[in-house]
Parts: C-alpha cells; sequence; structure tokens
C-alpha cells in the first residue's frame, strides 16, 4: 500500500483536484495529460506587528511564506489551508531549518514595513503563528515537454527534466 | 506669505492626510498587505505619476528653474534627456532587471549587483558609493526645504532649514508620510496641474510664447541660444553628449531609481509604465526650466535663481493656488528626501552592517545603525548647508555624474552581456568613480570640453568591457547566472503553442522540482 502522510495544503481559490481543467485555457496543446503531483515546501509564519507613529499606534496583522528549498520570502495575503492526505513520494523536503525561515521571514517582514510605511524603526513583531505548509503543484506532460502548474494561482512553468 | 496661502497650504495637508486615512481603511486596516503594499492593486499609471513625481523634486523645482533662469534655453539639453529618461530606463533595463532581481531573491539594488557579480568586495563597494552619494543628493533636498520653508513661513533661512531638516528626520524615524500609493498619486497631480499652471500664467503674462522669446532677445539674445548665456558652451559637444546623458542614461545608474524596477508588479509593468512616464515627462519636465527662462523677465531682480519658480508662483499665481502648489512642492521635497534617506539606511545596515560587521545584529542594532547614519547626513547636511551652500544643481549633476559613471555599465550589462563578471564590474564602478570625480574636481572640462558624465560613463564602460575579456577564464560567470540572464532575456512573445501562460515567478520552485524530478541534479 502506497504510504501517505496528512500535510497542511494551501486551499486552492477553486474547489478542483482535476488538473486537466486547467489545459483549455493555457495549454493550446490540447493532448496534455497529468503525471503527478508535487507538493512544494514552504515555511509559513503570521505575526502582529505595532508600528508606533506621530499619528498613534497601528496595529497590523502580517503574514510571511518563505520558500522551504530556496530560504526566499516574501509578505503574502492571507489564505487557508486544509489538511490533506499525501502520497509519501509527492512532498518534497524542506531544506532549510525553522532558524533560518524565521531569520529570512523578519529579514522581509521588516524591510517591507519600513519601506511601504517610509519609516526608519524597530518594528515590535510577535510570532503568532509558525508551521510548514506545502502548496499542490501539477507536472503535466505537453508534447515532449513537462510544465508545473501551480494549484493555487494556475501559473504555468516549464521543467527541463531527464524524464522529459 | 498671506493669511490665504498659509490657510490653502493648512487645507493641502488636511486633504493628503485625509486620502492617507481613507486609503489605509478602504485597504482592511489591520492587514499588511491591504493596508501597504499598494504596488499589488495599483497601475502603471500610478506607478509611472509616483515615481516620476518624486524621484527629483528638489531638482526640478529649485535646481531646473536656476538653470533655466541662469543659462536660457541650453537647460534644454538636460530637459531633453531628462525627458527621455524613464522611458529609456525601464524599457533598456527595467523588465529584464524586474525578472533577474526576482530570480535573484535580492530586496535591494545593492543586493542584486552582488548576485550578478558574485563577490562581497563588489557589495562593499558599492554599498559604500552609494551611501556617500545618496548622502550627497539628499543634500540637495535639504537645502531645497530650507529654502522652501523659508518662503512659506516667512522665517530666515537658517532656522527654515533646521526646521525642514527636523521635520524630515521626525517623518523618517517615527513615520507620518502615510505611503500610500494614492497619497503620492494625488500629489502628483497637485504638481502637474501647479506647475502647468504658473508656465501658463507666466506665458500669458508675458503676452504669449513669441512675445516672451523677443522679451528675452532684448536682454541677451544669447539666452535663446542653444549654448547658453554668451554661448559659454559654444561647439562643445563633450558638454552637450553629458548633459543629455545625465538624467537619460545616468538614471540607469542610479539605485534609488533602479530599485524600483525590482518593486514592479510584473515585468510587463515596465512597457506601460513607461508610456506614461514619458507622456508625463513631457507635460511636467519642460515647464520648470520654461519658468526659470521667464523669470528673466518676470523677476529680473532676482538674486537667488533657484527661487525663480517660488518666486513666479507668489508672483502670478492667486493666494490659493499658490499655497496648494507650495504645499505640494514642500510635500514632495521632503518625501523624496526621506525616500532617500530611508534608502541609505537600509544599505548603510542591510547591506553594510549585517552582511559584513554583524551577520548576527538584532532588529535594534540594525535601526540605530540606521538611525545614526541619517542623523549624521543631516548634521553634516545642515553645516554644509549653512556654512557654503552649494547650488541644488551642481549638487544633484555631481551625484548623479558620480552613480552614473559608477553603477551605468553594471546595472546595463548585468541584463544585456552574459560576459560582464565580477572583475569587470568592480573595475569599471571603480574606475568610472575615479574618473568623475576627477575630472570634476580637477576642473577638466574647462580645458577637455567633456562632461565629467561622459567620461566617467565612457571610461567605466571601456573597463568593464576589456577587464571582463581578460578575466573570462579566471573568473567565469556562474553558470547559474547565466541561466537567468537567459531566462531574463526571453521578452517576447513565448511561443503560443508552447506556454502562453508561464509565470516567471514559479522559477525558483521549478528549479528545485526539477532537481527533485531528476533525482537530485540539475539537466543542464
Amino acid at each position: 500500500m502506497t504510504k501517505q502522510e496528512v500535510l497542511h495544503v494551501i486551499s486552492p481559490p477553486c474547489d478542483t483536484r482535476a488538473p486537466t481543467r486547467f489545459q483549455p485555457s493555457m495549454i493550446t496543446d490540447n493532448s496534455a495529460t497529468f503525471e503527478r503531483n508535487v507538493f512544494y515546501p514552504y515555511h509559513r509564519f503570521l505575526a502582529d506587528c505595532t508600528v508606533a507613529t506621530i499619528l498613534g499606534k497601528k496595529s497590523l496583522s502580517v503574514s510571511c511564506l518563505v520558500d522551504g528549498v530556496n530560504a526566499l520570502g516574501a509578505t503574502t495575503d492571507p489564505f487557508d489551508v486544509k489538511q490533506t492526505k499525501v502520497v509519501t513520494a509527492e512532498i518534497m523536503a524542506t531544506k532549510i531549518t525553522k532558524d533560518e525561515a524565521h531569520r529570512a521571514a523578519f529579514g522581509i517582514l521588516r524591510h517591507q514595513i519600513s519601506r511601504h510605511l517610509k519609516m526608519m524603526a524597530a518594528f515590535d513583531i510577535r510570532l503568532t503563528k509558525q508551521e510548514v505548509v506545502y502548496k499542490e503543484f501539477w507536472i503535466l506532460r505537453s508534447r515532449n515537454a513537462l510544465i508545473m502548474v501551480d494549484s493555487v494561482t494556475g501559473g504555468i512553468h516549464p521543467l527541463r527534466t531527464l524524464a522529459a | 506669505m498671506s493669511g490665504t496661502v498659509i490657510c490653502f497650504i493648512g487645507l493641502y495637508y488636511l486633504v493628503v492626510v485625509g486620502i492617507g486615512y481613507w486609503a489605509m481603511r478602504r485597504g482592511g486596516g489591520k492587514n499588511l498587505e491591504g493596508y501597504l503594499l499598494g504596488g499589488r492593486r495599483i497601475g502603471p499609471l500610478t506607478t509611472a505619476l509616483t515615481l516620476q513625481a518624486t524621484s527629483m523634486s528638489g531638482y526640478m523645482f529649485l535646481g531646473a528653474g536656476a538653470l533655466g533662469f541662469t543659462q536660457g534655453y541650453w537647460a534644454f539639453w538636460y530637459a531633453a534627456g531628462d525627458i527621455g529618461g524613464g522611458v529609456l530606463n525601464l524599457s533598456v533595463i527595467g523588465r529584464r532587471m524586474r525578472k533577474l532581481s526576482q530570480m535573484f531573491g535580492a530586496l535591494t539594488a545593492i543586493e542584486y549587483l552582488e548576485k550578478r557579480y558574485p563577490s562581497p568586495a563588489v557589495r562593499l563597494f558599492a554599498g559604500v558609493l552609494t551611501i556617500l552619494l545618496l548622502g550627497i543628493y539628499v543634500l540637495a533636498q535639504l537645502i531645497a526645504g530650507g529654502k522652501g520653508m523659508a518662503l512659506v513661513t516667512g522665517i530666515p533661512y537658517p532656522a527654515a532649514l533646521a526646521m525642514a531638516v527636523g521635520i524630515i528626520l521626525i517623518y523618517t524615524f517615527m513615520g507620518g508620510y502615510l505611503a500610500v500609493a494614492y497619497t503620492d498619486f494625488f500629489q502628483s497631480l497637485i504638481m502637474l496641474i501647479g506647475v502647468m499652471w504658473i508656465f501658463i500664467a507666466a506665458t500669458v503674462e508675458l503676452g504669449g510664447f513669441t512675445a516672451a522669446n523677443q522679451a528675452i532677445a532684448d536682454v541677451d539674445a544669447t539666452l535663446l541660444s542653444i549654448w547658453g548665456r554668451n554661448l559659454e558652451f559654444q561647439g562643445q559637444w563633450g558638454v552637450v553628449a553629458g548633459a543629455l546623458l545625465v538624467f537619460s542614461f545616468g538614471m540607469m545608474g542610479w539605485p534609488h531609481v533602479v530599485t524600483r524596477h525590482m518593486a514592479m508588479k510584473k515585468p510587463t509593468t515596465a512597457r506601460h509604465a513607461g508610456m506614461w512616464a514619458t507622456l508625463w515627462n513631457l507635460f511636467f519636465v519642460p515647464a520648470p526650466y520654461l519658468v526659470g527662462i521667464f523669470a528673466i523677465l518676470i523677476l529680473p531682480d532676482l538674486n537667488d535663481p533657484e527661487m525663480a519658480i517660488f518666486g513666479v508662483a507668489e508672483r502670478l499665481l492667486p493666494d490659493a493656488v499658490t499655497g496648494l502648489v507650495m504645499a505640494a512642492i514642500m510635500a514632495a521635497i521632503m518625501s523624496t528626501a526621506d525616500s532617500l534617506l530611508l534608502q541609505t539606511g537600509s544599505i548603510a545596515s542591510r547591506d553594510i552592517y549585517e552582511r559584513f560587521i554583524n551577520p548576527d545584529a538584532s532588529e535594534k542594532q540594525m535601526v540605530w545603525v540606521s538611525r545614526s547614519l541619517v542623523l549624521t547626513i543631516a548634521v553634516i547636511g545642515y553645516v554644509v548647508a549653512i556654512v557654503e551652500p552649494p547650488s541644488v544643481f551642481s549638487i544633484v549633476i555631481f551625484a548623479t555624474s558620480m552613480l552614473g559613471s559608477a553603477f551605468l555599465p553594471a546595472y546595463f550589462c548585468a541584463v544585456w552581456w552574459p560576459k560582464a563578471n565580477t572583475p569587470g564590474a568592480l573595475a569599471s564602478m571603480i574606475v568610472g568613480t575615479s574618473v568623475a570625480f576627477g575630472w570634476e574636481f580637477a576642473s577638466l572640462v574647462k580645458t577637455t570640453q567633456i562632461h565629467p558624465m561622459l567620461a566617467g560613463a565612457l571610461c567605466s564602460s571601456l573597463t568593464m568591457y576589456l577587464v571582463s575579456i581578460a578575466t573570462q577564464t579566471s573568473s567565469p560567470v556562474p553558470p547559474q547566472v547565466l541561466e537567468m540572464i537567459s531566462h531574463s532575456a526571453t521578452l517576447g512573445p513565448i511561443p503560443p503553442h508552447y506556454l502562453p501562460a508561464m509565470d516567471d515567478g514559479l522559477t525558483r520552485e521549478a528549479a528545485a522540482i526539477e532537481k527533485a524530478l531528476n533525482g537530485g541534479h540539475n539537466d543542464d
């Protein structure tokens, strides 16, 4: 029996697990076929931030995702995660530690808050949640090429693989 | 300054603050994205307007007017470069840099340079140089703010300068500019309308464009020529080329401007933003130069040429309009100074202190470094602005020539020439800086008739080429960097049979997934 694990998976905006639904609008080659899923790891940080400005204190909720493989991060809009049972072989392992992710996340949050508030201050950022979440990518075969489709945004990227 | 003017200045600030709060509430109040990251929802029009309006406020309102007042239509060599600078910058390096910086995961322009030309020396040299030159650039904004404040409040210049510097520091340290794109957009529109109003009022006052030019000819016919007062620059094409270069290609070397490329929503934003930037420039850029030229007739006894635009506004505009326009100009000048100081502080703390001195620096330590630097710049700037204030024009041209000479080849070749390597970039930055600096201080412009910007940019470009070619074997560009450059060059339409909706934001994930699917190694 195939080994499975329960993960926190980022919920797609539409409730579909059928990758072929994306084909007609995004891939002109209608013969594209589904190959496999890949669950890609991210460290998710939720935090509250209080900023004291000359116009009074401002409280913000901030959300940041750090790529679990490359340690690159970005602030994000709020999103939901769903506990999902997935095949272990389809899960990519995170390659950075919690501390590395934490440092990257806070660096990005500080930079973004300072840049957009146009303010040079020590921001009071309090972590409220830290977890590893996964995003589902669908790997499709179109002619002789492999393509990955982001299950959340519908974004597409080519893959150059030995398997192709 | 009349009570009506003061009243409308107050009204203006109330409206700006009101827009800021409205945008904050509209954006979701507590959510960071909704409140702060306006760029994700704001289109190229607002991006272009805020970029153009806030990048050179002090220069446009004091330097450009002064140049027109003292040199007549010669000033239009600078204006011509400025008009095309925005679109040239966005189209030549904008889209590719946006893509490449995303692939590098770089947050600042200096970090981007280090990742393209992998070496700590690149980051160290570029960081220190940028801090120095942006510090000098801020000085122009401080002087502009002080002079504007003196006119608005009527208090003496030293006290007005202290007030302007104090307000800028408080806003930088404690926040308060409500950096919401809608506020900047409103401010940009008021500035555009205000400058056009001053220009039209001046033209009408002088009986039309032709009559104005005839009157200027009666004062000094050489002011109508493209060679400056008394034909000072006649036949000096090296100086003309430099004047054109400063705000066109030179802008590509400004870290505080190229950073904007990295923040664009997506690479294609550059094309649309470039169109709007050009449209904006066509209306906005010539007006301050022309008002400066017309001030020769309207304010013949003007002692300080840098007050030409403020003076014409005060003389010709209704009090209410003068109040609004002055407030918009002052707000823009201080906002620009605030942005430059933040950029400088960020480079000092993130690119220098955390990277080279204290990798485990706490947030408080980094803020302390940033604030100390900003305070030092402000104090030095205040002293210089009081003791021996240079002209805003000369400060901006000096800083711009140095920045352009040092960084133009590095940023340009980063995306257009894959062979550009670390030794080439480092050498070009050192040579460009040295040549532009030496040219300026040895007054070589007079003897060679070549502008420091032209000399510096030519030397740094040549150095980049020669050193990169000579060191290709010993310092090859890393394969992953070459791959990313190649990817950033795919700007044309993506073949329809292949990837009509390719998302370049997935490049890093794709690389990791490729590696995983290939059993741990890349398929290069």
